[in-house]
């Protein structure tokens, strides 16, 4: 029922921008599990296992925001090793009020901008003596990258029919009508998915713009 | 029209920016063919506008959102790793040992006592049969017009609003109870009971809020015997990112963070009304 459940979402929000979404659930579903011993905590106590369960949660993000940055498939296999080994040799530095994923975001980034410094100075190297050449095209800003990878996962794990729609409305750039149309639903709730997808993507970046 | 958007805030020129106006500033065909029912668009967003004008967060907010509409508009594939990158990953950590962090070990110098099926007495029995719903919420949070807020009682008691089993995790079968009320005074307070205390050599215990997966951590103090102990809840956190109960064991090594061990947890359920 709804009452008693949306109350405590109201509590104390009037402070906290970011809660006004209406997929934020207060409580736990009674279905959903409780992780006896959260991934965060176990990382941040230095349980080897707890790495590769790391791993298996955020690799294909970790690996995903190479790729995307770095356009070169070895150099992101060496990233995404150098991430993890680079998150596990400090882990006494993880804050674990942070989620783990922005943790590694952060990481990421750090990794890439090194592998950039890194070809930058390849490419000095190669050019001593030799006269300029013209530059190959420019990578995009890593920041817009990491946008990207954040919000593609998000909406992955948004699920049927909003991460459809999302997709119609702004990778494809169908109007609203003619996706409403084509999914045979009421203008109305596909705009209501609209509203209800952008906001969960927008709190996704915010949680990893730190 | 039954789709449920947060309300229109703007009627209260302090309030955010909700999520709905923020989506419609950032994709003006959310905008379009408003229903009916809904307050003129126009005036919705002028009045949005002006608040922008004012607010840094809800800026921000509005820049996040565009984002990720350029997000959304330039999708990237996500890619698996290859298969034995995690191996070439395992090899490298096993030769570089992390800082060593604490051990479950000195969790075995616990001394159960064999009582743990005791009672859980709610603190706010007096409360027992209050009706939590929606409208006396919002009297007791003063959002709701006086109207409709219920007569409250002559005497102010603590409204009990939610409980949490806390259930065994380590292997000690540590359990316990947890009662949120709110007070008088609006305040809100936490009542934690374990069944074991600490032997005082191995640390103590520590009550926390967290989220499911513990990626969000708030302490509330720290528990010292079986007698239940009341922790005040920090005023402003919100409760929804902090939904479940969560005992550990600490060491006095001088670490403010959760020590990776938790003894008993459980999530915060709303009391029955
Ligand atoms: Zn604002």
């Amino acid at each position: 029922m709804l009452t008693t459940s949306s109350w405590l979402l109201n509590l104390r929000t009037e402070r906290s921008r970011t809660v006004s979404a209406p997929s934020v659930k207060p409580f736990p579903d009674r279905g959903g599990a409780l992780d006896p011993q959260p991934l965060a905590m176990r990382f941040a106590a230095g349980e080897p296992a707890a790495m590769q369960d790391l791993y298996r949660q955020h690799g294909a993000f970790v690996f995903s925001l190479c790729m995307a940055a770095l356009r070169h498939r070895q150099d992101a296999e060496d990233a995404t090793q150098a991430v993890f080994t680079r998150a596990w040799r400090s882990h006494d530095t993880y804050d674990i009020t942070q989620p783990t994923g922005a943790w590694l975001t952060g990481i990421t980034r750090r990794v890439i901008a090194d592998t950039f410094a890194r070809r930058e100075r390849d490419l000095q190297a190669a050019r001593a003596g030799v006269e300029e050449q013209v530059r190959e095209d420019a990578p995009q800003p890593t920041d817009a990258v990491v946008d990207r990878v954040v919000v593609q996962q998000s909406l992955d794990a948004l699920g049927p029919p909003q991460d459809e729609i999302l997709r119609l409305a702004y990778a494809e750039d169908l109007p609203l009508k003619i996706i409403a149309e084509r999914l045979g639903m009421p203008l109305g709730t596909v705009k209501s998915h609209v509203h209800r997808g952008l906001a969960r993507m927008r709190k996704s970046l915010e949680v990893h713009s730190d | 029209m039954t789709e449920q958007f947060p309300p229109n805030e703007r009627s209260d020129s302090a309030a955010h920016l909700s999520d709905h106006e923020l989506a419609m500033l950032a994709d003006p065909r959310l905008a379009e063919e408003e229903g009916a029912a809904a307050p003129p668009t126009e005036d919705r967003l002028t009045e949005a506008q002006r608040h922008l004008a004012l607010c840094a967060p809800c800026r921000e907010a509005l820049a996040a959102t565009e984002r990720a509409l350029n997000a959304l508009r330039d999708p990237v594939n996500l890619l698996e790793p290859p298969a034995g990158l995690w191996d070439r990953i395992a090899a490298e950590i096993a030769e570089t040992p992390a800082a060593p962090g604490p051990t479950g070990a000195s969790v075995h110098q616990l001394r159960p006592r064999p009582t743990p099926s005791r009672r859980w007495v709610p603190l706010a029995a007096a409360a027992a049969g209050v009706l939590i719903g929606g409208a006396a919420v919002a009297g007791v949070l003063g959002q709701g017009s006086e109207e409709e807020a219920p007569a409250e009682p002559p005497v102010a008691a603590p409204t009990v609003l939610g409980d949490a089993a806390l259930e065994p995790v380590a292997a000690e079968d540590i359990s316990g109870q947890a009662e949120m009320v709110e007070t008088e005074d609006g305040l809100l307070e936490i009542t934690v009971e374990v069944s074991e205390a600490p032997d005082p050599e191995a640390g103590y215990f520590e009550v926390w809020l967290r989220n499911e997966d513990g990626s969000r951590l708030q302490s509330l103090g720290a528990v010292t015997g079986t007698e239940s102990t009341t922790f005040q809840v920090p005023e402003g956190l919100d409760l929804s990112e902090y939904p479940v109960v969560d005992v550990s064991h600490e060491h006095f090594d001088g670490d403010p963070g959760h020590s990776g061990t938790t003894l008993a947890a459980g999530p915060m359920e709303p009391a029955d009304s």
